[in-house]
This record gives C-alpha cells, structure tokens and sequence, in this order.
C-alpha cells in the first residue's frame, strides 16, 4: 500500500490548477471590470459637473453605458456575437415598443411584454436549433428579460417615478456594463439613481471591492480545483487526489452540488464586484456608511436552516424581483397558486430547461411541504423557534428540543442539496450534456440511482402534514 | 503440394531470420545512456562526454554535443521508460527485462515484435516526457519564449521560437534526437533494415504522440443559472503511468504490418489501421517460454508467479506447464497505515511469512 502525501497533492494542484484558473480568469474579466471603473469616472466626474441641471450630459452618460455594454458582451461572447446583437437587439426593440404603445391602452402592456419575453426564451429553448450556443447567452436573456418585464409592470401599475424611459436611456438601463453579463438585476430606479445621486468613494468602497474579489477568487480556486479532487471518483481513479478516501453514491453527489454551488458564488462575487464598481451597487440610497451589497449568502445556503432560506440567499435580487412582480402580482389566486407561479416564472426565465425545471419543481414543492409541516408543528408545541422563517423576536429561551429539531432539518436539507445537485450537467463540457445543457433522462438516471430518497423523503413528510 | 512448399518457404525464412540473428551482435541503442553514471557530470555542465556514450549513432553524438545540457534529461526520460516498461509487463511471459549491454533489452530487439515495438514507444515517450517535466522547471533555457536565433544546421522542419507548450518543444526535441538513429542510415541495403527503420521510426512517432495527446484540459462552465458565460480551462498533466498504461493498450492492439517498396506501412490483416499512435510489428514474437540465446529470450524460469491467477501471471500460463516450487519466505510489510495530521500517511512495518512461487 502506498502512502498518500496529501502535501505533494496539493501542491501540484497548487502549481498546476490554480496558477493557470486565476491568470485564465483575469485575463477574461479585465474588459469588464474596466468598462465598469470607466463608467463609474464618467459619471463622478459629470456628477461633479453638476449634472442635473444639463439633460446633455445624461444622453452622453446613456450613451456611454450603452457603448460600453456592447463592447463588453463583444468581448465575452465573440465567438457568438451575431447571435448576441440580434437577440439583444431584438429584446430591447420589441419591448420598448411594447411598453410605448400600449402605455395608454386598455391592453395591459406587461402582460404584453412578459409574453414577448417569454415567447423570445421559448425560441431560443426549443427552435433555436443549437443549443450550445443557447447556454451560452441564456444568462444574459435571462437578466435582460427581468429587466425588460419590471419595467413593463412598473408603468402599468403606476409605481415608476418620472417619466416613460426614452429610448436612450432605456438601451443605457438594459445594456448596463455593471449588470448585463452576471449582473445582478436592478431597477429602473436604482438606475437612474446611480447617475444622479452621489456615491460615497472611501475607504470602506474600497475595502468592500478587495474582500469581493477575494473572496471570488476564492470561490473559484475551490470550485476548478480542490472541491472535485477532494475525494476518490472510483469511476475516475486516475484524477489528483487530496483525501484518500473513496466516496460513495451520496457523498459524489454533495461533491457535485457544492461544486455547482461555488461557481455560483464565483459568479455572484463578479456579479457585486461589477455592480459595485459601476455604481449601482449600494445596499441603502442614502447612507453615509458603506454598506456591502450582497448578492449571494453561501452560508445560509451551505448550513441550510431551511429551503426557503436557500432559495433566497441563492440569488437576493433575483428573489425580490420574484417576489415583487410574479408573487404579489398573483397573490389573489391564493398563496400556494402565487408559489407556483412563481416557481413557473423563474423556470421561465431560466430557459425552460427541462432539468431545471425539474429542480425548481422540486424545490417549489420542498419549500412548500417543510413551511406548513414546520408551521403547523410549531403551532402543536407553541413553539416560535422551529418555523421556517421565525418571527424575529424570539422573547422565550429556545429549548434545547427546539434546537435540535433545527440541526435535524439541517441535515435534511443538506441531504436535499446533494440529491438535487447530482446531476450537475452544467459544468461538465465538452460533453454532450454540459454545454447543450438538456438531459431530463440523465438526470432522472441519477436520481434513481440515489433511489430518489428526496422525494420519497418529502412525499412521506405531505402524507405525514395531511394527517396531523 | 503448395502447402508443403509454402511451408519450406516459410522454414527457410525463419532459418535466414536465424543465421541473422546469431551472427549480428545485438546493436547499440541510445537508451542505454540510461544506465550509464556519467549523467551526473553532464548535470554539472561540465566538458560534454558525448564521444564517450555508447547508444548514440552518428547524428546523435552531433546532437549531443549542441544540446549538452538536454542529455541528463534524455537519460532519465529513457529511465522512466524502462521501468514503466517493467511494471507494466510485469506479469507476462517477457518481462522486459534488461541485460547489462548497450542495446539495455538485449538481442530480442532484433526480432520486430510487438514488444520490440512498445520498447521504441515507451522510450520516446519517456523522454517527451522528462523533457517537458524539464522545461516546465526551468532547468532548459532553450524551451518557451526564446530570443536567441535559430542555431544552424538544425533541421527545417523542427519550429523554433515562439511560446510553445513544455510538450510542444520536447516532442520536436524528442523527435529530432531519437529519429536520428534511423535518420543516419539513409537508405538501408538489406531489406530486413529498411523494414526495421521504418518500424521503427512509426512506433517512435506514436510513442511521442501519446504523450502530446495526453495533456487534457479540464474545463468548467460558469455563467447565471448554469450557462456557459465564463469557461475556465486547465491542463491536466497526468502521470507517466497513465501514459504506460495507454501504450499497453496499444500494444494489445498492435497492427502488423508489411512495407511496401516505397517505404510505406500496409498492415496485413484487411480490417486494420494504421492509425498515428498504434503500434505496428513486422514479425510474430518469439516463444518466451524458453531461454535462448540465438533470439536472446532470459525464459521463465526463476520467475515469480502467482498461484491463483489465471491471466497471464498466473503460475499455469507464466511456467508455461513446467511446474512451479513453492517457498516460504519472511517479508517486511507495511501495516496499520494511520492518517496524521498534517498530512501524510504513516504506517509500522510488520512482518509475515509469505508463500512464493517460482517457476522451475
């Protein structure tokens, strides 16, 4: 038997992996992050121009942001630029048309818009007859469309402060540098906001900037390099190793789901880095501290207290946009009906993936069993603590059955992440389902071969909600 | 009646192939720069000994001479692969073994076998390897982004200059030194010669191509919700058993061939390949089971086996049905391997009484 060095391994990969992702990295994020310092200069030094009272310096800071957005995603998506233009083109036209002409009608101009959208990713999931090219600016339509959609449904209801965008601002708003390729989705508001009012730069922006990046980069070495090579594959027994010990069928699947999980954040972390450098990442308007924008909270989601706490530190903005557009648009169909058609909204968007689809499902039905079986048990002991969300102020002591019954579902959840994470068809590429990004029957194959626990698991824990 | 005389044919061919064979002397190879203990005084940079090095045909000591400091890396290159190519024909019949003259496998590398063929893949790649492994150190200046101009007398067709990868330059490196040897002997008068260098020259080739091949990268998508906005890549070098391992394969699946007159490789079954990295032979191996010191085969006999097998280690098949004895013999073992932190492994050493067996 040999002995395993856990330090040379690590140090190859050290040498090897890490040296080559991080310099990879940089060298494709230098654009962006560029285009966002000279957007963010542009409009501090206008802002120092005082620029409320010249409309000609907006129209150039518009058009700038417009300018850099497109050389941006010129330079991230060159290889599928034409395909880029015409479905960013064609977006921005057809819903400013839409939100223009019907503004005054009796047609509703969201609904309008959010069929547009909509009818745009069912092409581009179903006819657009390349999918790897689909799964390459998915993320972007997907930003865009939300962007697109909350303006819609802002005019219609009367909640959108000023005027109707012009056109200029309108390309400015959904071509943002800081928010058209990872960027977290913001509003129209935030926008306009982030031209107009004055940002703090201090020391505390600054020290906000270094810990983002750092704790991307972190993110990134983690997910490229030392997640998947923590444990022996016994199908791959030839790859670098870290701990000799060989998983099993549960714990490659948590290995493949923190995997996926940490490319996220990666992503996230870019996502604030861009939006904060842009300007319009600011967690209060008007404050004279600081405050870190957050986008993602990898540990509520990695010590999972409950699954509606996953699915919204998953992706903060995304979930606001959800909950203000989709959730409180169709409340008055009931709650369970407003879950649902949230879930629909996000698979939606998401690109109508028939394997994330499948996940949202399970994840709409997960969060829905776990908070009434948590309510309803929290009403039988009359104990505050044990819900899914608990109220805030907890006056009583929480006892210590109370505590362990949280750790138990923590447990639970981490076991439904790395169910749901096994068939993690995202980030293997060059293979076919990676970067076409469909396989139902692959990820139905996985599931079985975990025996579909998880959903065994949840349809016992309804049955058991029904009968108390 | 046909039968009978393609028969004699046949015997008289082998008979040829015989005489030949008793009368050379086994040739000389540069692998055997391998085994010899001056390497450490090449390491030093000091006065290049390259007149001294048996193995080395005539270009080759030219070779030597421009690249001196290359040559402790050629060394250990064909050292790494002699012993990929013990362990891994470490269980057959012909176990690679090694005789202390300058051929290092001894008069078996005259018959083109299937295994002469894997000896030539395994080295070439040994040295790709070991050269790469080198450039990547830092130990050669001559690799990546070069300068200087390009030295005379090189040949045309090796590319100089640029960034290349470690692998790129120790293929063409690799390439231009090994391929001399056969280089040297232009247009070969006997037959059997023309043969063997252009086998020889292929199995060469698909040795270094393994190795080119091998270096995969490993790619991961990034992106919102999954998609593939971002792909990050790096290169996956694996160890030099892997690539033992592929040229076994190949050597499973080795091709045996006939050369045309002009110097090209037809295999001789219809449904073959020859494909870059397969392994091509000219003449059916040798019976290992016997020692003989016509074709140079050590024999089984005082080899190792194992009793329950029954692959080719296997004490039936590796004694080829003379019978095995069996010893009792007390061993050193490693035991009670223990994680420490941080972070090896540290095991005791215990010892046991083992059987063995050895063919007769």
């Amino acid at each position: 038997m040999e002995t395993h060095d856990i330090k040379l391994e690590l140090s190859h990969l050290a040498s090897n992996c890490v040296t080559s992702v991080l310099s990879s990295s940089i060298s494709q994020l230098k654009v962006l992050l560029i285009s966002c310092v000279i957007l963010r200069l542009a409009i501090c030094l206008f802002q120092y121009l005082n620029i409320e009272s010249r409309p000609f310096y907006k129209m150039i800071l518009h058009m700038l942001s417009c300018s850099l957005g497109i050389f941006v995603l010129y330079d991230l998506f060159e290889d599928v630029y034409q395909v880029m233009g015409w479905v960013t083109f064609g977006l921005v036209t057809v819903s400013y048309i839409c939100i223009w002409g019907f503004y005054n009608s009796s047609y509703s101009s969201s609904a309008i818009t959010g069929f547009v959208a909509v009818s745009g990713i069912l092409f581009g999931e179903f006819y657009y007859s390349n999918p790897k090219m689909w799964n390459r600016i998915r993320g972007v339509v997907l930003l865009m469309c939300m962007k697109v959609i909350s303006v819609a449904v802002d005019y219609r209801s009367g909640k959108m402060a000023g005027s109707l965008p012009s056109v200029l601002e309108y390309c400015a708003y959904c071509l943002h540098p800081g928010s058209v390729i990872f960027g977290p989705w913001l509003s129209l508001q935030e926008f306009r906001e982030s031209i107009l009012v004055r940002r703090l730069n201090n020391v505390d922006f600054f020290w906000c900037i270094i810990k983002n990046s750092i704790s991307g980069m972190i993110c990134l070495v983690l997910c490229m390099c030392v997640i998947p090579h923590l444990f022996m594959d016994p199908l791959e027994p030839q790859l670098p190793l870290i701990l000799p010990v060989v998983a099993g069928p549960w714990l490659l699947a948590y290995k493949s789901a923190v995997s996926f999980h940490f490319s996220h954040y990666y992503v996230c972390y870019i996502a604030t880095l861009t939006s904060q450098l842009a300007g319009t990442g600011i967690a209060k308007v008007s404050s004279k501290k600081f405050k870190d924008f957050v986008i993602t909270r990898p540990l509520d989601i990695e010590i999972p207290r409950s699954m509606l706490d996953v699915v919204v530190a998953w992706n903060i903005p995304m979930s606001k946009w959800l909950k203000y557009y989709v959730f409180d648009t169709t409340r008055f169909l009931g709650n369970f009906s407003a879950l649902l058609f949230s879930y629909a909204a996000s698979a939606i968007l998401h690109g109508l993936n028939l394997h994330l689809a499948a996940i949202l499902l399970t994840l709409c039905l997960y969060t829905y069993i776990e908070n009434a079986l948590r309510l309803k048990l929290s009403k039988i002991f009359n104990c505050n603590a044990i819900q899914s969300r608990p109220p805030r102020k907890v006056t009583s002591p929480i006892p210590i059955w109370a505590r362990l019954f949280n750790f138990m579902w923590i447990l639970i959840n981490l076991m439904h992440l790395a169910y749901l994470g096994t068939a993690n068809i995202f980030q293997d590429e060059e293979d076919e389902h990676g970067i076409h990004g469909y396989s139902i029957t692959h990820t139905l194959k996985k599931w079985g071969q975990l025996g579909f626990t998880s959903h065994i698991f949840a349809a016992a824990c309804l049955l058991f909600n029904w009968f108390i | 009646m046909e039968s009978n005389s393609r028969r004699t044919q046949s015997n008289s061919s082998m008979l040829v192939l015989l005489i030949a064979v008793l009368i050379s002397p086994a040739c000389s190879i540069w692998w055997s720069i391998a085994t010899r203990p001056m390497m450490d005084a090449m390491v030093l940079g000091t006065q290049p000994i390259c007149g001294q090095l048996e193995g080395l045909s005539r270009n080759q000591r030219a070779l030597c001479q421009r690249y001196a400091n290359h040559m402790a890396h050629v060394s250990e290159g064909a050292g790494i692969g002699i012993n990929e190519c013990k362990w891994q024909f470490r269980g057959q019949r012909w176990n690679c073994s090694t005789v202390d003259d300058s051929s290092v496998f001894g008069k078996v590398l005259k018959i083109g076998s299937k295994e002469t063929a894997f000896t030539y893949a395994i080295s070439a790649a040994g040295v790709v390897v070991a050269v790469a492994r080198a450039c990547k150190n830092e130990q050669l200046e001559n690799c990546g982004c070069g300068n200087k101009a390009r030295p005379e007398g090189l040949d045309a067709s090796w590319r100089w200059g640029g960034c290349g990868d470690n692998t790129e330059y120790a293929y063409g490196f690799a390439r231009e030194f090994i391929d001399a040897r056969e280089r040297d002997n232009i247009s070969p008068k006997r037959r059997k010669d023309r043969e063997r260098k252009v086998m020889n020259m292929h199995n060469n080739e698909a040795g270094r191509m393994v190795v080119v091949r091998s270096a995969r990268p490993t790619c991961k998508c990034h992106g919102v919700s999954g998609s593939c906005s971002l792909k990050t890549c790096w290169m996956q070098v694996p160890g030099f058993r892997e690539i033992g391992d592929e040229l076994m394969r190949k050597y499973i699946g080795g091709v045996e061939v006939r050369v045309t007159n002009r110097g090209q490789l037809r295999p001789r079954r219809s449904n073959d390949e020859v494909g870059s990295t397969s392994l091509v032979y000219l003449d059916s191996s040798p019976d290992y089971c016997d020692k003989n010191r016509r074709t140079g085969v050590a024999g089984t006999k005082g080899r190792e086996c194992k009793k329950d097998s029954s692959g080719p280690e296997g004490c039936g098949l590796l004694c080829c049905g003379r019978g095995f004895r069996t010893y009792r013999v007390r061993v050193v073992e490693k035991c009670e391997c223990k994680f420490q932190w941080c972070c090896s492994v540290k095991c005791n050493l215990c010892q046991r009484t083992v059987k063995r067996h050895i063919c007769r």
